[in-house]
């Protein structure tokens, strides 16, 4: 898994079910961007690692996926749902303006996946150790996760090395950035909950003066608005409205 | 050389369309380069493989064409939300917090990926993107009346137009919260599916229902005056739940997304199945009214349908009975994805140019990616090339292999038709089976389609001439013949129809398949599926082939006539 998601908090049913979701949408992504690795490597046998890592996190996802499903009906919980991939964006799983290896090289991709993915290990021991709602089958598939992620640790471990043995400035000046954006990602996590509040609070007051302001807007704006044929919309072309 | 681009993004899967001189020459979606199922993203990853492949110059652009007014569609759901603050805060919210995503910065977007001004950037109308991503695939201009049925587009959510040498001219429109598709996707998110992703799986739910329920369904949605009842609904206040708890108390609780399992028999399909059935039905009977009026009032018997519903291809079969219609055409991608084609008829028409039709429905990327390497050694035997390959594909497909296919150019609608294809042998039912559920992972009561070479068709399909240009595309339904019953039950659905292809000469890859399974087995039908694991984009080139047939336990793999097996 390359990209953080929320650590298990609270033991709540509810709390466990809604991070193994949450992992396996980060398992996912984590798919997508060694997919988009593949593709963009010019080098045969660096693509067919990518590609082999990436099976790896499907199968991670749907493992997630099927845990989640099966401890949700244990445990009564409703209105849960499979992320979609598409929410990738939103939770910053994904840039929308950029894939991982199209932005970062080889050797800070390396030490990016190697910091994520212990990272990862930390938190998937996270839900199998302390009041896990996990049953024993469960529990053993968590942990054959943890084993791959163990060797794609491993992997990326000899790539930073390699690396390091080449280029040691770079080295210790990319670790030091990308341990930077792990410990800026994490803040985030954790501020995320109180920025969403205040926004909400900003939002609501400016609601509210729109809603007084709505019947007035709506008569100018929406209503009544001719339904155009294509000579009209082609001479119209250039307005959003 | 002109050149337009035609963009459809920020709501459902965002794609692209590129006219030369008024010739569609390539469309596709961005999920398939980005790997994100349903990535509404703007099309940068698409837009960037079009300049490269085709060598564009910026200065070569003479258009970029949206799919909508952005502003008007804003403002539309957004006002209409705050009529009903603050119940609707969430949505609102949610509208105002994804601004930056949305259609309004479309300029701002277009010009970090190419370098144009302004004047270049221009807007189409939602629902004539619709109607204009027809023109393409049309085989001929006859006079016709263009009905678009979708959620919403602009400000409505139906609209009819008649069209006639390249005129457009407006006729009648419903008004957005009033909107049939998205009654139909309340239901879907009811039925515990996911909105613009299960609605497919209600129209095959409603298969199995008996009608139980419809009088109740329409009484609870229709009002005295035949509008809808919308306080059954929320989907124009809320960004979490589509329907009320009016709609509870009536139909039970809803399904849960995540631990639903609807097994044929249980009880619980069984109440889904009628749900489903009555909603098909009230959109049946609905659709067919909108239908009979338009022909009451200009006396028109060809049609054309677009926007969302018009994937509802038991609805398609549905208005083609009507004895008054004499063709009724939907174009390979009638959805708004599709609508990216018509931004980019929109575009070439402002140019001045002409539109070509009859297009091929092959529009998408080839498999092989400028630039990328080749890992087909790292994962794959190579087998046969040629003849050859076509022969053996043919042998291990009689022997019950399920086989992926990677041929030639991608689809441009949402079906596989062939290039981008999981088959099987239809008379084998372990194979069928082991390809619905193991491999795909679907759900048990959804069919598999079939693909019959043209000659064929008559002997095993009872195919209707007002829809048959469609089928080339799996654009409606069709019922088997005794023979197809006899033979290969596997390729119809509980209710005896089937979404059946029709495989051209001119298909050659597919074709040529389908004949060498012929020669051997005395059946001119193989069933086919998208190739594409359960949740992500159909595969697009070698690379995702060979991720998703390892994924997937399949096999063997036909690239460009030439057959692999998976290591």
């Amino acid at each position: 898994m390359l990209k953080q998601s929320k650590p298990v908090l609270k033991t709540s049913a509810l709390t466990q079910t809604e991070a193994l979701l949450d992992f396996s949408l980060a398992e996912v992504c984590s798919g997508i961007e060694m997919v988009q690795a593949a593709k963009l490597t010019n080098n045969a046998s660096l693509a067919a690692g990518f590609i082999r890592h990436a099976i790896d996190e499907y199968r991670h996802a749907n493992i997630f996926n099927n845990i989640s499903s099966t401890t949700s009906a244990r445990h009564g919980l409703i209105g849960l749902n499979k992320y979609l991939t598409i929410n990738a964006y939103n939770k910053k799983y994904i840039d929308r303006d950029t894939f991982l290896f199209e932005k970062k090289s080889l050797g800070r991709f390396s030490i990016f996946v190697y910091i994520s993915e212990k990272y990862a290990a930390k938190h998937f021991n996270s839900i199998v150790t302390k009041d896990s709602i996990l049953n024993k089958d469960e529990e053993q598939l968590i942990k054959s996760i943890l084993s791959d992620e163990k060797n794609h640790i491993n992997h990326a471990y000899k790539s930073t090395i390699k690396f390091k043995s080449n280029n040691k400035l770079l080295y210790f000046w990319f670790n030091l950035l990308e341990r930077e954006n792990q410990i800026r990602r994490n803040l985030q996590n954790k501020m995320g909950w109180f920025n969403n509040r205040v926004t909400m609070a900003i939002l609501f007051t400016s609601m509210l003066t729109l809603r007084l302001l709505n019947r007035t807007i709506r008569v100018t704006f929406s209503k009544n608005r001719p339904h155009l044929d294509l000579n009209q919309a082609l001479f119209q072309s250039h307005e959003m409205i | 050389m002109g050149y337009s681009i035609g963009v459809s993004a920020y709501f459902h899967e965002s794609s692209v369309s590129l006219f030369q001189d008024g010739e569609l020459i390539e469309f596709s979606r961005e999920e398939y380069f980005s790997r994100i199922k349903g990535d509404n993203n703007f099309p940068r990853l698409t837009i960037r493989y079009l300049i490269e492949k085709y060598d564009i110059l910026e200065k070569e652009i003479d258009y970029v064409a949206f799919y909508e007014k952005p502003l008007l569609s804003f403002l539309n759901v957004t006002l209409y939300a705050l009529q009903h603050f603050p119940d609707s805060r969430k949505l609102i919210y949610n509208n105002l917090m994804k601004i930056r995503q949305s259609g309004l910065f479309f300029s701002s977007d277009v010009k970090k990926y190419l370098k144009i001004s302004n004047n270049k950037i221009i807007y189409c109308p939602h629902h004539l993107s619709h109607v204009l991503s027809t023109f393409p695939f049309l085989p001929d201009q006859e006079p016709h009346v263009s009905v678009v049925i979708d959620g919403v587009g602009d400000t409505s959510s139906t609209s009819i137009y008649k069209v006639d040498k390249g005129n457009i001219k407006f006729l009648d429109s419903v008004e957005y919260p009033f909107s049939l598709g998205l009654i139909y996707s309340s239901v879907t998110d009811y039925l515990g599916f996911n909105i613009n992703d299960g609605e497919y799986k209600v129209m095959a739910l409603a298969s199995y229902g008996t009608g139980v329920l419809n009088k109740k369904f329409q009484s609870l949605v229709s009002k005295k005056d035949s509008t809808i009842n919308l306080k059954n609904f929320s989907y124009y206040k809320s960004i979490e739940k589509s329907y009320t708890d009016d709609f509870i108390k009536v139909f039970g609780k809803p399904f849960d997304k995540l631990t639903s399992c609807l097994t044929v028999g249980s009880s619980e399909f069984i109440r889904a199945t009628e749900i489903a059935h009555s909603t098909q039905e009230y959109l049946e009977e609905n659709v067919v009214n909108i239908f009979d009026k338009i022909h009451e009032t200009t006396g028109c018997s060809n049609f054309s349908l677009s926007g969302g519903v018009a994937l509802n291809s038991k609805l398609v079969t549905k208005i083609a009975q009507k004895e008054y219609i004499d063709a009724i055409f939907v174009p390979p991608n009638p959805g708004d994805s599709g609508a990216a084609i018509g931004a980019g008829v929109f575009g070439s028409l402002k140019s001045g140019f002409k539109i070509q039709n009859n297009s091929s429905p092959y529009q998408g990327p080839t498999p092989d990616r400028k630039g990328q390497v080749d890992v087909k050694s790292e994962f794959l035997t190579f087998i046969f090339e040629g003849e050859d390959a076509y022969s053996k594909t043919a042998k291990l497909i009689d022997q019950g292999e399920i086989l992926g296919l990677i041929n030639g150019r991608m689809e441009v609608g949402p079906r596989a038709l062939g290039h981008r294809s999981l088959v099987c042998d239809p008379r084998n039912k372990i194979a069928v089976d082991k390809l619905s559920q193991k491999i795909k992972n679907r759900e048990t009561f959804r069919p598999l389609a079939p693909a019959c070479l043209e000659t064929f068709t008559d002997d095993w399909f009872i195919v209707s001439d007002k829809i048959r240009q469609s089928l080339h595309w799996m654009g409606a339904l069709v019922q088997p013949t005794k023979k197809c019953l006899n033979e290969i039950p596997s390729v119809c659905h509980v209710d005896q129809t089937a979404r059946m292809q029709i495989v051209r000469e001119n298909n050659e890859p597919f074709h040529h398949l389908l004949t060498q399974f012929f020669r051997l087995s005395g059946i001119p039908i193989l069933i086919n599926t998208s190739f594409n694991c359960g949740g992500d984009p159909i595969v697009c080139d070698v690379q995702d082939a060979i991720t998703s047939s390892i994924r997937m336990n399949i096999n063997y793999l036909l690239v460009e006539s030439k057959l692999f097996k998976v290591k």
